[in-house]
């Protein structure tokens, strides 16, 4: 079927759950707590880093209503981790980051259960804390995890015992010394910037049952069921089959729930009461620092090149502050590592990305996935090699774009269905009007500049990463498409109804995709997470369509009194292909065709599809080599804004993203993922990140005090999508749900520093460093 | 959520709104004695609520916070009231007696008609969500002044009198009261010695006489309102604020200034923690709207230094601050002349 016949894709019919969500009737995790349920409360550690002293749990356990106390006593022996198992569900011993939890109590009420903690007595010896990951590096510096050797792990993860060093990737491409020592031009800058929050609007909230048939039943506001469930067996140590994850939608999950979070706790206390579910949820300030949030970075990086531009060689060092815990964060690092260069012809790379312990609150998966690091450290690493040469930092990136038969960081080959990224380029600089010049001084002595950078990014995701679906029928001929993707505000379920309604030439109308994954129900699906919803399940998807329509051919041919591969299925009906007029309605085969004197033949019709990533291998520990990657979406980006250089104050006027995406199936949906991206971005960017007292305590952990872009503070946004189809997707697609945040800090820094005439090395962004960077570059 | 037994309470008047507040905290020193604690100010008392915004987040955040009662204000008559002053606010008595009197004439707080407290000025009720300030345009640096406050659907809550009296450093609502020497009217629970039957005193003071970094309001004493002289209200105004973001933050400066018959009056928020002026600051604003070129920047710079060296925290180092309040003072000087 040829792209320019598509019947359904491309269009936007208005998303299904756009009513009950801005009417306010959705449901979500927290809207679901049944009579009967108990609620914990914890308490959270004031300090970085300390000793624990003493928890007295007396005075808590006798308040009205609480059912019991707990300390990190109660489990002596649990580990939870993703890929390595470091974490206690309540702090035992020491506590390594400012808002871990250190006690729970359940009681029957949530009044009871917050006027019950406030009764646990908990004394701490501070300890000296390690605020960055170089600080952690240092010679002699605590070790945060004197156990990391006896922790259970994945061999992809290479911790380094008796340092706080949580895992270290390498690359090693080419002859990079070689390259160094002959090039004629070498620039090098250290770029750095604190975590920070998703800041998603649902905080995380998990409700657990421990069944008196021995199953535990979760319902969590989670990007990944199967993964929980996974991850719960190997915490708890129970199988699979009697563990329960349901997952309803999420109010935004942004990588912050697409690993494990408050469900291993809330299980625990689970089973302490078995019959009664268990609530456990955070509010806001817990939410931002006691739940994970993303990482912060360290970086140097150097730039061999020609003095045409041409790139010889990359030396980069990525030093991912990931905080108490190692989380998704050794991951965010080793694929940081993996597509380390950005995407540019770089012949000769060496690359250490190191995920570091330190005492700030850990970090997990977030939209980018170690990317926004990378291309932060890079863009701004090319930008000071743009100003050496002299040379226009689109053009640089012009000259150097990755292409078709190029090579990745890992060594793995861009394949035909790499994306056009010199069409990107071109399309964001037009938005900009980067030709009519990038800096300009107003008359009102307000100074105007724009900047422009390039990102990639494939999904990093296990080489055994995989999708399920099946399909369905009702009486009405209507189709029901079942899978185990988790709806967190990306509307991927309208985007595989487009898929299945192209499919099966059917009006999206009667096409309906289940809302809610359960793992006692849906197909497995890997985590809704990496961008590669749409792609994995969308294959998965069209193939259950095949294979329903092979069933409703099978079973029509026999009323039909003809050969199956006559047959065609659209518009509701099963034909004849070269006599449409004679066929069957779809309702009255999908269950069963019942013939006139009564006899019946079928049943129902369900159709199975499955997806698994093709081709994927792991890396080598010494050079990194291997195809980790599955599909590349690459893209540009670029700002317009404008600058007060009096007081440093600045307004984003434009933001533009050009992305090459294969194919789009759903265009409000798509543009939706970009102008949220691009706004998060900005936000990242200019305001959104911790900042820590002297004792690495969070002094802005309320949004009173951590700051969102807002409506009426954002700029004017442009999307623009290439089409160079990606051969294995679904209709040519490929992912791009992160990808628009990618370069989003890396093309506003360039802005900011063009205004300013300094180049800026930290995030984020404000007016006073603004400010203070003018000042000191003054003579 | 909060945990714990709180009482709500809904008066209709000035007088039950004092009585009530004075029931319950007769009552909450009850109870702390008899379990043997020492009745401290607010220990699980009474709190007058309007948007209840400070309340809220305080009591979420610190177990120390003890919420006892409610005392909701918004049903009072005089707290609502915008425009001409309240009938029943004409007869207050001075707070202090004569002596205050003379005082609210000498600092300045007259009206143009020389009478201190002559209703020929606009009234603002204490209870008056900031969002119904800023569209309401009697007082427009006022207006200003509060559209600056967090954003709308926040400011649909938040009260002036919340504003004015809260714990936070920030205060905006009372930097053109100050500016503009307004006059603020309160309900006093009665003297043992008043009329049996009376359960309050009306009361009015000159805000700037009883604001030395805080308004520091008597146990129990219910705000009302504040009345800003015509003139004032009608002056020419200046008003710039800067945040560490985007315009949805907390300040670091707010200014606010008017031209007044000697010259100018300003006030300054954001910069220390809590709102600041002096006569001696207004004097030298005025100084530099006499003059011009070296000698206005001269006079400006005096006018900042007479508040004092602005505060480094979290947000703002003291020097970005300073620089923006010399900054702030110049536009102020410009949009004044």
């Amino acid at each position: 079927m040829a792209m320019d016949q598509a019947r359904y894709l491309g269009g936007s019919p208005e998303r299904t759950d756009a009513p009950a969500k801005t009417g306010g009737a959705l449901r979500y995790t927290d809207d679901r707590v049944r009579p009967g349920t108990l609620h914990a409360a914890l308490l959270y550690s004031p300090y970085a880093h300390a000793r624990i002293a003493a928890v007295d749990l007396s005075r808590a356990a006798a308040a009205p209503g609480v059912r019991g106390a707990f300390s990190g006593a109660d489990w002596p022996d649990t580990l939870i981790g993703l890929y390595m198992g470091d974490k206690p569900p309540l702090a035992r011993a020491t506590v390594r980051y400012y808002g871990e939890p250190v006690a729970a109590v359940v009681a029957d009420s949530e009044a009871e259960a917050l006027a019950a903690i406030r009764l646990v007595e908990a004394s701490f010896e501070a300890l000296p804390p390690l605020g960055s990951p170089r600080e952690s590096l240092a010679p002699g510096a605590a070790v945060l995890h004197p156990e990391l050797g006896s922790y259970r792990r994945i061999p992809a993860i290479l911790p380094e015992l008796g340092t706080n060093v949580a895992n270290r990737t390498r690359i090693r491409k080419g002859e990079p010394e070689t390259a160094f020592a002959r090039a004629p031009v070498v620039v090098s800058g250290s770029f750095s910037f604190p975590p920070g929050d998703h800041a998603a609007m649902e905080p995380r909230v998990a409700i657990a049952e421990y069944g008196l048939d021995g199953r535990l039943t979760v319902t969590s506001s989670t990007q990944s069921p199967f993964g929980v469930r996974t991850l719960l067996a190997k915490g708890l140590g129970l199988p699979e089959r009697r563990i329960r994850v349901v997952a309803p939608p999420v109010g935004g999950g942004f990588g912050g729930k697409a690993g494990i979070q408050l469900e291993p706790l809330a299980c625990l206390l689970a089973m302490r009461f078995p019959g009664r579910p268990v609530r456990l949820a955070n509010t806001r300030e817990a939410d931002m620092v006691s739940s994970p949030g993303r990482p912060g970075l360290e970086s140097t990086v150097r730039i061999a090149a020609e003095r045409d531009g041409a790139i010889l060689a990359m030396d980069i060092e990525l030093l991912f502050d990931s905080g108490a815990y190692a989380d998704y964060a050794v991951n965010v690092s080793r694929a940081a590592a993996v597509a380390c260069t950005g995407p540019y012809r770089v012949p000769n790379v060496k690359a250490d990305a190191l995920c570091v312990y330190t005492n700030h609150p850990f970090a997990t998966a977030f939209r980018g996935f170690g990317h926004i690091e990378l291309s932060y450290a890079t863009e701004r690493a090319l930008d000071l090699l743009a100003d050496e040469l002299g040379m226009d930092p689109a053009a640089l990136r012009e000259r150097n774009a990755a292409r078709p038969g190029d090579t990745t960081p890992t060594g793995a080959l861009l394949d035909p269905n790499t994306g056009d990224l010199p069409a990107c380029i071109a399309l964001v600089k037009e938005r900009l009007g980067w030709d009519e010049g990038r800096r300009r001084v107003m008359p009102d002595g307000k100074v105007r500049a724009k900047g422009l950078a390039c990102f990639w990014k494939a999904p990093a995701i296990p080489t055994f990463t995989d999708a399920g679906a099946t399909l369905a029928f009702a009486e009405d001929g209507s189709a029901v498409l079942t899978t185990g993707v988790v709806e967190i505000g990306q509307g991927c379920f309208d985007g595989l109804r487009l898929i299945v309604a192209e499919a099966l030439r059917m009006d999206p109308a009667m096409v309906r995709v289940e809302p809610e994954a359960d793992t006692d129900r849906s197909p497995h699906d890997w985590t809704t997470a990496a961008s590669r919803s749409l792609f994995m399940a969308g294959r998965a998807a069209l193939g259950a369509v095949e294979d329903a329509v092979a069933q409703l051919k099978r079973v029509a041919s026999a009323p039909l009194r003809c050969p199956e591969e006559d047959l065609e299925v659209g518009d509701g009906r099963i034909y004849l292909r070269d006599d449409p007029a004679h066929g069957l309605p779809i309702s009255a085969v999908a269950l069963g065709y019942v013939y006139e004197n009564g006899n019946a033949i079928g049943g129902p019709v369900i159709g199975r599809g499955r997806y698994i990533a093709r081709g994927l291998s792991g890396m080598d520990p010494a050079s990194g080599e291997g195809r980790p990657g599955l599909e590349w979406t690459m893209g540009a980006e670029g700002v317009e804004l404008e600058l007060d250089p009096r007081d440093g104050g600045y307004r984003v006027l434009r933001s533009a993203c050009a992305m090459d995406v294969g194919k789009v199936i759903h265009p409000s949906l798509a543009r939706g993922q970009l102008v949220g991206a691009m706004a998060m971005g900005i936000g990242y960017a200019t305001r959104e990140a911790f900042s820590f007292d002297s004792r690495r305590g969070v002094q802005n952990a309320s949004l009173r005090d951590y700051k969102l872009l807002r409506y009426g503070e954002d700029p004017e946004y442009f999307v623009d999508f290439v089409q160079t189809p990606q051969g294995d997707g679904p209709y040519g697609a490929r992912g791009l749900g992160e990808q628009g945040i990618i370069g989003m800090p890396g093309a506003i820094a360039q802005a900011a520093s063009l205004a300013a005439g300094v180049q800026l090395c930290e995030l984020p962004i404000t007016p006073e460093y603004l400010w203070t960077s003018m000042r000191k570059e003054r003579p | 959520m909060i945990p714990g037994d709180i009482v709500y309470l809904k008066p209709e008047s000035a007088e039950e709104a004092v009585a009530a507040w004075t029931l319950a905290a007769e009552a909450a020193s009850g109870a702390a004695s008899a379990a043997g604690e020492p009745s401290a100010a607010g220990a699980a008392g009474p709190r007058y609520l309007a948007g209840g915004t400070e309340i809220l987040t305080t009591a979420r955040r610190s177990a120390a916070y003890a919420v006892g009662a409610l005392v909701d204000v918004k049903g009072v008559p005089e707290a609502r009231a915008s425009g001409g002053l309240p009938a029943s606010l004409a007869g207050a008595a001075w707070l202090g007696g004569a002596e205050a009197a003379g005082d609210a004439t000498a600092s300045g707080a007259a009206t143009a008609a020389g009478e201190p407290g002559a209703a020929d000025g606009f009234y603002f009720g204490a209870a008056l969500p900031l969002a119904e300030l800023e569209d309401g345009r009697l007082f427009p640096l006022l207006s200003d002044a509060a559209r600056g406050v967090a954003d709308r659907t926040t400011r649909n809550r938040l009260s002036l009198g919340g504003n004015v009296a809260g714990q936070l450093p920030y205060r905006e609502a009372v930097l053109p009261l100050l500016a503009a020497g307004a006059l603020g009217y309160s309900a006093l629970p009665a003297d043992a010695s008043a009329a049996a039957g009376s359960e309050a005193r009306l009361v009015r003071w000159d805000l700037r006489a009883r604001f030395d970094k805080r308004l520091a309001l008597l146990p129990g004493e219910l705000l009302l309102g504040f009345s800003v002289p015509k003139a004032a209200a009608e002056a020419r105004a200046a008003y710039v604020r800067r945040t560490r973001t985007g315009p949805i933050d907390y300040s670091l400066i707010t200014l606010c200034a008017l031209r007044t018959r000697g010259g100018a009056a300003w006030a300054l928020g954001g910069a220390f923690p809590y709102p600041a002026r002096s006569d001696e600051a207004d004097r030298a604003l005025s100084e530099a709207l006499a003059a011009s070129g070296e000698a206005r920047t001269r006079a400006l710079g005096r006018a900042a230094a007479a508040l004092g060296e602005p505060r480094s925290d979290p947000r703002a180092s003291g020097e970005y601050r300073a620089a923006l309040i010399a900054l702030a003072l110049e536009t102020a000087a410009e949009e004044l002349s």
